[in-house]
């Protein structure tokens, strides 16, 4: 109880909730660590910089602390009082995970031994085939299709890994193979892996069904035969059938690519030259190397990019939280006043407010960076009605383009919430407003009594997850701004570029900085992960799955 | 009686006031949201060539930048080009899609929590981080410039976009597929006979997203399509967006996109009804 009061953290593994209590742990102990050495510095203004608010910084670390602190403390109480009362915690996720293969393992070869014992010589022969050669075991058991598969898929593994697969292995860790760039070593590899590990799995499968095989022979039960077989892929095993193409496609065009890039993050690919780093660019006869941690020291240690950081995500949050308020609340309020019996013509409305959103983005959004241009039509009648000497630089300036960039999205947002909400207003129940009018509430209270929670419950998972697309949001400010105006301080990171756009500039526009921008993305995935990790932990949707039946 | 009266006139002023300030709310919020789109239509009628102009309102108008924009330049091709990957990727795309929706609702298998987390974390990604390795496989496929690389790339993410269906068809009663597959029907016919008349509203969301797709995506589009005969209307028009072609190419821009919205403005039109039941939806189960 005492170590709980010091270093809840240590507490919360020790009470067996193991993952937490670190993760709590380490951002104790780095918290710690900062505020000893330069926090302290930072907080009463011995160390300052011109871009970074340093105490406000120090402050928050501190606020930070504060609460991890405090829900470390919370759970271990829970934990402790659970204990008393005799309830059980849920405990570590690893050891439970751990703990639960091991018993799968068990019993499999409970199973395993069990089945041998009581099986023919031929059975017995099968099933130690059945570790090396992949098929056989099924081909004897007359499962003609299965084993033909199994074997020729061992047979392809093993020419392909002869012919070149063993190369392209060695190749990832060297990423020196002659005539393969070193990219394509990555990619090679990775996919090499992938493989190795779909061959272990098969091993495991074709034990396995050889066990069940046997199993069946010694209880003197039939096979299943290739007619059944070629039956089951289409009732039984459907889903197998089904999902082949769909998960293959995310193999090749969507898992290899995002492992491609997190290993890029570790090596040297980059066209920027940066001092005291050995960036270079693959060609025939040069290789990449694997650098380790060097990319997160250059995006840390290096004052421009550490600024480019701090300036680009605290205006990512900004702008993912005012966008997604305003384009909800602008919703909810169109969608109440459209919904008003005394307004007129309310199907042409709504249907000139779904044009807006019908526009593909591009068409929408540099229409309005036009309009918004130096010598657009907004300008013009600005100065044609003498509001304005002269015209005024919108996009020249970063405020003015942030502010422009939110309202300019909510023209683009607004009428999508407008519609959700006017699909959910109708699911309010009735009677409840019936009720509240005979209870004579006003107008407002029923807003805010009845329907405002209502809908507020029903949205809350599309609150969340909007707000997480609006991180990830690059059309809008690629079209509006492209990020501009370019830094004041030299920075690779534009006054309106948002993470997404500034990964977007570093990997796609010269000079191509590829590891910079792969180790921004990791960053960013850690960012992401985190909040929907949270949101999606606590939601209904997936908490309950099946009550939805 | 009187003061019943006077309550119910200022009761119905009260309703009056609100009536009138409702409606002119209404139309105020709706000029304003048409204000760029009678703009680029009327740029799109101007005899200017570059946006700059005196006044909001072309002073003379012209139907040249339409005439031009479909004999002078790649207009043509590129709108075929999208035309083509839109229909082929709302096929495709919808079909996997669902097709993955469905087994994920209605099967029970091992991996099936682990595929369900997998599809998950990846889509926090950002989705483009993996451009560069999409290019080279692309590439290493000989697939690069072509457009059927960009449908290759949308179908093979079909399987991952399957959420908002999914929790739509946890809602549907599950009896009458089971039944149907108790009397003998196959998984495939169920799915397509009874199952998607069933979830008609989300096939049609679904659809319309994979249609809209090749439109708008800018990103990959740029990246693969390298030559003028293979853009995509959306690659291509951005392309005389650029500060130096902005002045001679503005009010054909404008006529190809009004040409590029009409479709789909009133696909989008008709297609309202199951449009808002398909994002209540997707919304609502998260």
């Amino acid at each position: 109880m005492i170590i709980n009061l010091f270093v809840p953290g240590l507490g919360t593994s020790l009470l067996g909730d193991i993952e937490l209590g670190l993760a709590y742990l380490l951002g104790e102990f780095l918290l710690v660590l900062y505020l000893a050495t330069l926090g302290w510095q930072h907080l009463i203004g011995r160390i300052s910089y011109s871009y970074l608010n340093l105490p406000l910084l120090a402050t928050l670390a501190i606020a930070v602390f504060l609460c991890i602190y405090y829900f470390a403390l919370r759970h271990n109480v829970k934990m402790v009082i659970n204990k008393r009362e005799g309830r059980a915690n849920t405990g570590s996720y690893v050891i439970n995970f751990f703990k639960r293969t091991a018993l799968k393992i068990k019993t499999f070869f409970s199973i395993y031994t069990f089945a041998y014992h009581q099986a023919s010589d031929r059975d017995k022969g099968l099933l130690n085939i059945s570790w090396f050669i992949l098929g056989l075991p099924a081909i004897i058991h007359k499962q003609y299709i299965r084993g033909i598969v199994l074997l020729s898929f061992q047979v392809l593994f093993i020419l392909y890994m002869i012919a070149r697969g063993a190369r392209d292995f060695v190749g990832l860790f060297t990423l020196r193979v002659p005539g393969i760039l070193s990219t394509q070593s990555i990619v090679f590899g990775v996919a090499v892996i992938i493989l190795i590990l779909f061959a272990f799995f098969l091993v495991f499968l074709n034990v396995n069904t050889t066990l069940r095989n046997v199993v069946l022979i010694n209880g003197k039960e039939e096979l299943e035969k290739t007619k059944e077989e070629l039956s089951s892929l289409i009732n039984k095993r459907f889903y197998l059938s089904a999902l082949f193409i769909p998960v293959i496609g995310a193999l090749l065009f969507t898992i290899i690519p995002l492992v491609f890039m997190i290993l890029i993050a570790f090596t040297n690919y980059s066209y920027r030259v940066v001092e005291g780093y050995q960036n270079v660019v693959p060609t025939w006869d040069t290789y990449l190397s694997w650098v380790g941690l060097d990319t997160f020291r250059r995006v840390f240690s290096v004052s421009k990019n550490l600024q480019d950081l701090v300036q680009t995500f605290s205006w990512t949050m900004i702008w993912a939280i005012l966008s997604t308020l305003t384009c909800y609340f602008g919703g909810l309020f169109l969608a109440m006043l459209l919904n008003k019996k005394n307004i007129k013509g309310k199907i042409i409305y709504r249907s000139l407010f779904v044009i807006s959103m019908a526009l593909p983005q591009f068409v929408s959004l540099l229409v309005m960076r036009t309009m918004f241009e130096d010598f657009g039509p907004i300008n013009t009648i600005l100065q044609q009605w003498g509001w304005t000497e002269t015209f005024i630089s919108f996009w020249d300036d970063a405020t003015i383009s942030k502010i422009l960039i939110v309202t300019i999205n909510m023209w683009v947002g607004i009428p999508y919430y407008m519609l959700l909400m006017s699909g959910l207003l109708i699911n309010v129940p009735k009677d409840y407003y019936e009720a509240a009018t005979i209870e004579g509430a006003s107008r407002r209270q029923i807003f805010s009594k009845i329907t405002f929670p209502h809908l507020l419950y029903m949205t809350t998972p599309l609150l969340i997850t909007s707000f997480v697309s609006n991180i990830n949001n690059f059309n809008v400010i690629w079209f509006l701004t492209s990020g501009e105006p370019s830094s004041s301080y030299g920075g690779t990171a534009g006054g309106t570029d948002i993470l997404i756009t500034w990964l977007y500039k570093l990997t796609m526009k010269a000079p191509m900085d590829y590891n910079f921008g792969a180790a921004i993305g990791i960053i960013m995935f850690i960012i992401s992960a985190t909040l929907s990790l949270i949101i999606f932990r606590r939601s209904r949707a997936y908490r309950s799955e099946e009550e939805y039946r | 009686m009187a003061k019943a009266d006077k309550t119910i006139k200022s009761y119905k002023a009260t309703r009056t006031f609100d009536a009138i300030w409702s409606n002119l709310l209404a139309f105020i919020l709706v000029a304003l949201w048409m204000i760029p789109v009678l703009w680029i239509v009327a740029s799109a009628f101007s005899t200017q060539i570059g946006y700059i102009s005196t006044t909001f309102f072309p002073t003379s108008w012209t139907f040249d930048n339409f005439v031009d924009l479909f004999t002078k330049t790649k207009f043509p091709q590129w709108l075929l080009n999208t035309t083509i990957i839109a229909i082929a990727n709302t096929v495709l795309t919808t079909f996997f899609t669902t097709i993955t929706a469905y087994i994920l609702s209605r099967f029970r298998f091992k991996s099936r929590k682990l595929l369900m987390n997998i599809s998950l974390i990846l889509g926090m990604f950002p989705g483009f981080m993996a451009m560069i390795a999409v290019y080279l496989i692309l590439s290493m496929f000989n697939l690069i410039g072509s457009i059927w690389a960009l449908l290759i790339y949308y179908v093979a993410g079909a399987g991952l976009g399957f959420f908002t269906c999914k929790g739509y068809f946890d809602t549907l009663p599950k009896d009458i597929d089971e039944s149907a597959y108790l009397d003998g029907a196959s998984h495939l016919r169920i799915f397509f006979q009874i199952f998607l008349p069933l979830a008609k509203p989300m096939l049609i969301y679904t659809a319309l997203l994979a249609f809209m797709a090749p439109w708008a995506d800018y990103i990959l589009a740029s990246l693969v399509l390298t030559s003028d005969a293979s853009k995509t209307v959306a690659v291509g028009l951005y392309s005389w967006m650029d500060s130096t072609m902005i002045n001679v190419y503005f009010t054909k821009f404008a006529a190809g996109c009004v040409v590029v919205a009409i479709p789909i403005v009133t696909l989008y039109i008709f297609l309202q009804k199951f449009f808002i039941e398909g994002i209540s939806a997707g919304a609502v189960k998260g």
